[in-house]
């Protein structure tokens, strides 16, 4: 039984769904496991580890570069304005150095998910053929064409079933699907990314849960006169709305939980702590900071921008956007994207990159137009290797 | 020739938000020690425990300019490395000797409420480890620990008031960056 429980921790602390109370319990358990656990390797073996336990290539740079230098480096700000370059010179007529050579061919992500049904079997949507996938009572789940899924009540005022049976799609990286929720309620599933949700939804409340990133444009819904709330959970907090239209990224690697509203109206709460909340306006950008290692258990606030909304979004028209974003986060951008591990050789410098790239640019034609600002890559199996 | 040994953690830290890297490696000089040697405890796995250690360190270096530590150096470290083990059990919870372990908890184990106590706990559980460290490393860590006395135990130890010693800290960090100026200086004039 405890097994059970056991299990589920991990699991909610991998979700980073974990509340405070079971926080307690792990961490606990984690002190009582790291005091009565034995050093697997004799005290002469460890001698010859710790001797294979080097900084992360920063001594070696040292010898090369002086640091004044670096530090000019990091004081200036290098713009690639990657769609005028993209734009105007064609990615074949960029002179191809010798550096290039290495750099072997990445195609990009596709439209690709898994659907796990309330009774626990899945479907690989991109392997289903179009039509009707499943039929269960007054439900049809149906693959309308390639990257869409569509639910699909007959009757369109169900009965309210007694339990709820949860429906889950994931996309793997380099994935990406678009579902039609039974409300009417369209949500765009980035690579990395899932939602969960009751195949029919109760009469006065939709639920969903996600992770990743996933744009929605909730349709408006009524009980008789009362407008039914439409709630989407990530993990630390949690997103009210009527009906809107807002994209959510929570990507576990990211900063921060950034939602971007685009139109209407949204209330967004933290979930450890609901008093913590702030309501949207369009055009604006709430962000719950979620990374540094401390700020993980403790309280922090939710920010609120003015942003352009167009690079939060512009991932579901097939484009990367950037609008001054770091180097390791466009990385992060397209690692998910093209499936790929990145791994920085030096200290990063400090980049900025402006501009926009179509998804469905092959990778080395990415990097290609990246390296005009001087980053330099290697791209080995499923590892970009980043110089710079 | 500043000697990086004399810093204390804090001044390290804020010379690594100045992208200092000799003050990067000594921190790392100072903590891949015991970190490393936690992390294989708690994994059994030499390669994982140092890549971990290694994702750290490289952490802390991309992110220098976003962490701001409300901590000691050191809890920011510890947490960050248990974080890390953590991650790695939560992705292979189908190992048997974890998922026993944490049952076995659940049954009878007693949990830390408090926070503090649990962050002491943590600290001690991953400084015992310097005793297994070659002698050359251990000695880096005991002098760190001794640069490492806050603000108020030194002004204490030295009977002078808490914002003198910050004064003299800030000093530190004032000299060091005109040593960079010149240098840099000399480089422009070449």
């Amino acid at each position: 039984m405890q097994e059970m429980k056991a299990r589920e921790l991990l699991r909610k602390y991998k979700e980073g769904t974990l509340t405070d109370d079971e926080k307690v319990l792990l961490e606990s358990w984690y002190l009582a496991y790291a005091r009565s656990k034995n050093l697997g390797a004799k005290k002469e073996d460890l001698e010859n580890y710790l001797s294979r336990v080097k900084p992360p290539s920063v001594a070696q740079k040292r010898e090369i570069n002086f640091p004044f230098l670096r530090l000019a480096a990091a004081a200036s700000l290098v713009f690639i304005l990657g769609i005028f370059i993209f734009r105007w010179v064609k990615p074949d007529e960029i002179t191809t150095e010798a550096t290039y050579h290495a750099l072997e061919d990445i195609p990009p992500g596709d439209n690709r998910a898994r659907l796990t049904l309330a009774n626990g079997s899945s479907i690989f949507l991109e392997k289903a053929s179009n039509g009707v996938l499943v039929k269960e009572g007054n439900l049809e789940i149906i693959k309308t064409h390639d990257g869409e899924i569509v639910y699909n009540l007959v009757h369109k005022n169900p009965e309210n079933s007694a339990t709820l049976a949860y429906n889950k799609i994931e996309t793997p990286k380099a994935g990406q699907y678009q579902v039609v929720l039974p409300d009417g309620t369209r949500a765009w599933l980035n690579a990395a990314s899932s939602i969960r949700f009751p195949s029919v939804f109760p009469k006065n409340q939709r639920f969903v849960e996600i992770t990743g990133e996933v744009f929605f444009e909730v349709a408006k819904l009524t009980n008789g006169k009362k407008p039914v709330p439409f709630t989407v959970q990530t993990y630390h907090q949690e997103i009210d709305v009527l009906g809107t239209v807002f994209n959510v990224n929570s990507y576990k690697d990211e900063d921060a939980i950034k939602t971007t509203l685009i139109e209407g109206s949204i209330q967004i709460k933290m979930r450890t702590n609901p008093k913590q909340n702030v309501i949207l306006k369009p055009g604006q950008q709430a962000q719950l900071i979620t990374k540094t290692e401390i700020s993980r258990s403790e309280k922090s606030d939710i920010k609120v921008l003015n942003v352009d909304t167009g690079p939060a979004t512009a991932w579901k028209e097939g484009y990367f956007s950037f609008d001054g974003v770091s180097l390791p986060e466009l990385m992060r951008q397209l690692a998910r994207w093209y499936n790929m591990e990145v791994i920085y050789e030096n200290p990063v410098s400090d980049f900025e990159f402006v501009g926009r790239i179509e998804r469905s640019t092959q990778l080395s034609n990415v990097l290609k137009v990246l390296e005009l600002g001087g980053v330099k890559f290697r791209v080995e199996k499923n590892k970009i290797i980043v110089n710079g | 020739m500043i000697d990086y040994a004399e810093h204390s953690d804090q001044v390290l830290m804020e010379l690594v938000k100045e992208s200092d890297q000799q003050a990067f490696t000594e921190i790392h000089n100072r903590y891949s020690g015991v970190l490393f040697v936690h992390a294989f405890r708690m994994l059994d796995q030499e390669e994982e425990a140092k890549d971990l250690v290694q994702d750290l360190f490289t952490n802390l270096w991309v992110r220098r300019h976003e962490i701001s530590l409300n901590a000691a150096l050191s809890s920011y470290l510890y947490t960050a490395i248990r974080n890390r083990v953590l991650d790695v059990i939560a992705r292979k919870k189908t190992e048997e000797k974890y998922l026993k372990s944490l049952a076995h908890f659940l049954e009878e184990g007693e949990s830390i409420t408090d926070q503090e106590i649990r962050r002491k706990e943590l600290s001690a559980l991953i400084e015992r480890e310097i005793s297994l460290l070659p002698a050359r490393m251990r000695q880096i860590f005991e002098m760190s620990r001794k640069k490492n006395q806050s603000y108020k135990e030194i002004a204490e130890q030295l009977n002078i008031s808490d914002t003198t010693v910050k004064k003299q800290v800030s000093n530190a960090l004032t000299i060091l960056r005109k040593k960079i100026d010149t240098a840099f200086t000399l480089f422009l004039s070449l």
